[in-house]
């Protein structure tokens, strides 16, 4: 009997990993070829057969952009922005988010609700409103009008609230005990608990708002305060397209992100090797 | 669905004493003040903003307003195109949703398992939803196009494929299939955060009851995952209603509004016909069919959580 | 009406906004120039243009703020919350409908004052297309008409010496020019490649005394003449002899030119330029359209506007007047998708004696 479900089990292990990589193959092969376009000199990037090896191959459109635009500028106004929104996202989300999940408030209901609504608008109705009212604040063009309006998403009070209710209330209870008030309980007992939660949310707040483009392409308007996004989006000509050179920027506009990914999933990593899924 | 997950948190334990409620009532604003002082700027305000404006003839620029009643509310229930744009959200939200959310975990389940190169997979999971809607566009552009290689693997199974993206019939489920794609990894990174909230004393104690793996998954891990996968449905459907950018790269709302979605209509009528009131009058409308349809719901199966 | 939307929120943070934003220098105020960019000569040309003006006008500065994408989401923005650019880059067919919302400066007096602009020398009809009730509210910069692209090799292969010059012949030898090259029974070089965009079919109205646009500015498809155009390009579409750009994989007409899927194809002078330097092995030639009923074509100027609420309309004025002046106009000579706007200019840059240009004067 052992041996049968051990054998059983190996091949169940080995289906199933060759079923991930072809996954794998699937969800990874655009990111793939964007890299291979990268690599080549310009020319017809859409032939058919598609090549994944660049022939011949090049590294100038990566040196293009590090000469030709102000690349090391916006990549400098992308990461400060979406720093400043990451770290204030996960402060203040995840304030929000506890006070809804284990505080009784008068209102909660209704607010959380109203919550919920701003989210079913869609961005290019809330773009007007909200472009206006930075403009009668006299913020157009500036980092704050990057900043300010992404330093709270619902979005993220949403996903720590819904984490934060798991989370059991001994533990809460025991600091109460010890004499915490109730910041020191959200600040010393339940933001170290919630590592895995804060992970998603920086993962997703930092994505999120390093690919934003249409609110910093309105709102910025001299190159100077261009995010990468917008900045690269010069390269899309009304009639002609340098693809290699955008492709190249696609590139280097997604490593930080996963970089990022890879940084915050290892938070994720420790946890399922105790959690008993394992096999 | 919402007062069922908030209450279940409003547990016992706690005297109900004037003093303390109040006390933790003033923690809690409190802990609201920065969330709520920014929402009200750039969330509520534009919520207020577009239920004033549906009410009024606006373009962005006519100085003096008509107050037009529901004028513009009557004009989108008779507006093909606007129930055309309801007939597809509704397609999409319901065909995309489930679809990302069981593939999400389906992903989340596999890179959790004891496999060799987690990471790595983790890693290539992820992908999709960093790589630029641009890019994303354009490959699924080719690979559905008439000599794409979609219908190069359909040839080879002796099947003529259609122009995928540009046939009416097919084109909304085309687009549909590339939101799954670019999603699941999305949302697998919740479910993965999900996964490890779960206590791993339950999966022991489970493990001591004699429960196999499926019966754990079945007690233990779905359970476990019910507020993550309230997360993930809310934001999907969320997703689903606002899906623009594919649809504005990949179709542009044709052939013949077979890919017109509502956050599409929204922007046509707002920035291509200039009639914002118009625009904002159909996120209302649609806020209420929602509301509505919600609140039969409830009414029907007043148990449905 | 938005103000009484953002005003109890807008009184709350107006102090925290003198904090944020009371620290700008105040230089020399610029003039705000925008354009989206069309190419890159394009822009190296506004640059240059803008470095020249700086210097023909000491004390005057010049910020060139172009836009990347969604010009008009953008622009009209700005247009409504009077946060525009002082000139702005506009197409002629946008006239109509950003004189409706009132948004643009009437240029009549500013022309009448300044005997040095020689507003005579533009070509006329460029400067009515940029006119609406009898007065004009831009200034055309270049301009392109639509021709017919074609490539020699694939007419020489199919017998054909010179392009279509009427409309049967462009039926006949789209028929002769839809091959199988590779002898695998499929199909994959068709005689014309039509574009989707509106634009493309309205020659073909024209061309058969329809129209598409009625007199409030309105589509309008059931003229007669319209449909009876338009069922002319569908039947060359059915017969398998014409084809849009996704039949075939391309991302526009010019791009199934450029993989020689296509042996014809309708474009402005933008699309030389596009295939010289993405397709440079593919050959091409151009003619005028084939004519139908009577001959017509369509024209695109692009061209300059000043927005209504600017706040210094005579500066304004001074940038816009150089942007498309006897004097200013000779650098969009060396424009790859326009010709000049003025006569002088194109007389100056021999445009009817180069072999490409003409066609699409």
């Amino acid at each position: 009997m052992m041996k049968i479900s051990v054998v059983r089990r190996r091949v169940a292990r080995s289906g199933i990993l060759a079923l991930l990589l072809v996954a794998a193959a699937v969800f990874t092969l655009p990111f793939l070829w964007s890299l291979s376009v990268s690599l080549q000199p310009p020319g017809d990037v859409f032939r058919w057969p598609m090549k994944l090896v660049p022939d011949p191959f090049t590294l100038e459109n990566y040196r293009r952009l590090w000469t030709e635009i102000p690349f090391a500028r916006w990549l400098l106004t992308s990461a400060g922005v979406a720093l400043a929104v990451t770290s204030a996202n996960l402060f203040f989300d995840a304030l929000a988010g506890y006070a809804f999940a284990h505080l009784r408030f008068p209102g909660r209901n209704v607010l959380f609700t109203l919550l919920l609504a701003t989210l079913m608008v869609p961005a290019h109705v809330t773009l007007v409103p909200k472009f206006m009212l930075l403009n009668a604040l006299g913020l157009v063009n500036t980092y704050t009008a990057l900043v300010a309006p992404a330093m709270v998403q619902v979005v993220g009070i949403f996903l720590m609230k819904q984490f934060f209710e798991s989370i059991p209330r001994q533990m809460e209870e025991a600091a109460f005990i010890d004499g915490c008030n109730r910041f020191q309980v959200f600040w010393r007992v339940v933001l170290p608990t919630s590592k895995p939660a804060l992970a998603a949310l920086g993962i997703y707040t930092f994505q999120g708002n390093w690919n934003e483009f249409l609110w910093p392409l309105v709102v910025a308007t001299t190159s100077d305060r261009f995010t990468l996004p917008v900045g690269l989006a010069m390269f899309r000509y009304e009639f002609r397209v340098e693809w290699t050179l955008l492709m190249a920027g696609a590139v280097l506009i997604a490593l930080p992100t996963l970089i990022i990914f890879l940084v915050f999933q290892r938070l994720f990593i420790q946890g399922i090797a105790t959690s008993g899924l394992k096999e | 669905m919402l007062s069922k997950a908030i209450s279940r948190n409003t547990g016992p334990g706690r005297p109900a004493d004037m003093p303390e409620r109040r006390r933790e009532a003033r923690a809690a604003y409190f802990f609201l003040l920065p969330a709520l002082i920014v929402l009200s700027l750039f969330a509520f305000s534009p919520l207020v903003f577009i239920f004033v404006v549906a009410f009024f003839d606006w373009n962005l620029f006519r100085a003096d307003l008509h107050w037009v009643e529901a004028a513009n509310f009557v004009e989108l229930a008779g507006d093909e195109r606007f129930l055309t744009a309801l007939r597809n959200t509704t397609v999409y939200v319901l065909g995309v949703v489930p679809a990302q959310t069981l593939l999400a975990l389906l992903l989340a389940l596999a890179v959790s398992w004891n496999i060799p190169a987690r990471g790595f997979f983790r890693a290539a999971f992820y992908i999709p939803a960093i790589t630029s809607s641009v890019v994303t566009s354009i490959i699924f552009l080719w690979i559905y196009s008439k000599p794409g290689l979609l219908n190069y693997v359909l040839f080879r199974f002796g099947i003529e494929g259609p122009d995928w993206i540009g046939s009416p019939k097919y084109a909304l489920g085309a687009i549909m299939a590339v939101n799954v794609w670019s999603t699941s990894g999305y949302f697998m990174v919740a479910f993965l955060a999900g996964l490890r909230n779960i206590p791993a004393s339950l999966y022991e104690a489970a493990r001591i009851d004699g429960a196999g793996p499926w019966a754990r998954f079945q007690y233990v891990t779905v359970p476990g995952l019910k507020p993550t996968l309230f997360f993930v449905v809310t934001l999907g459907i969320i997703g689903t209603f606002q899906v623009f950018d594919q649809i504005y790269m990949m179709s542009a709302g044709g052939p013949v509004n077979a890919t017109t979605t509502l956050s599409y209509f929204v922007y046509n009528s707002a920035f291509r016909y200039f009639r914002f009131g118009y625009a904002a009058a159909a996120v209302v409308l649609f806020a209420i069919i929602l509301f509505v349809t919600r609140v039969q719901r409830r009414i029907i199966r007043p148990e449905a959580p | 009406m938005y103000r009484s939307g953002i005003t109890p929120f807008g009184s709350i943070v107006l102090w925290l906004a003198l904090f944020l934003s009371g620290c700008e220098q105040q230089d020399a105020v610029p003039i705000r120039l925008t354009g989206w960019i069309a190419s890159p000569i394009e822009e190296t040309l506004t640059r240059t243009f803008v470095d020249t003006f700086e210097q023909r006008h000491p004390g005057l500065s010049v910020r060139y703020e172009p836009i990347a994408a969604n010009y008009m989401d953008k622009l009209l923005l700005m247009l409504a919350t009077g946060t525009a650019p002082d000139v702005i880059m506009i197409e002629a067919f946008w006239i109509p409908l950003l004189v409706e919302y009132d948004v643009l400066l009437p240029l009549d007096d500013f022309i009448g004052r300044d005997p040095g602009f020689f507003p005579d020398d533009f070509e006329p009809v460029l400067l009515d297309a940029f006119r609406s009730g009898g007065a004009l509210y831009g200034l055309p910069k270049d301009h392109s008409t639509l021709a017919l692209y074609f490539n020699p090799d694939m007419f020489e292969e199919a017998g054909l010496a010179v392009p279509p010059r009427n409309w049967d012949e462009f039926a006949e030898f789209a028929r002769r020019l839809t091959r199988d090259t590779d002898g695998d029974t499929r199909i994959d070089q068709y005689g014309y490649g039509h574009a989707e965009d509106l634009e493309y079919s309205l020659p073909f109205v024209w061309q058969n005394g329809g129209d598409f646009i009625d007199g409030r500015g309105r589509i309008v498809f059931a003229e007669p003449a319209s449909v009876e155009a338009l069922n002319f390009l569908r039947r060359m579409k059915t017969g398998g002899i014409a084809v849009m750009p996704s039949d075939v994989g391309a991302a526009w007409n010019m791009d199934a030119f450029g993989r020689r899927r296509v042996a014809m194809a309708i474009s402005g002078l933008w699309a030389a330029n596009f295939l010289n330097e993405t397709y440079a092995s593919v050959p091409y030639r151009v003619a005028v359209l084939p004519v139908g009923k009577l001959p017509a074509s369509v024209a695109f100027a692009v061209g300059y506007g000043i927005p209504k609420r600017t706040r210094n309309p005579e500066l304004a004025w001074r940038l816009l007047r150089y942007l498309t002046g006897p004097e200013g106009g000779r650098i969009w000579v060396k424009s790859d998708i326009g010709l000049p706007a003025r006569r002088s200019v194109a007389q100056e840059a021999a445009i009817e004696r180069d072999p490409l240009k003409r066609v699409f004067s």
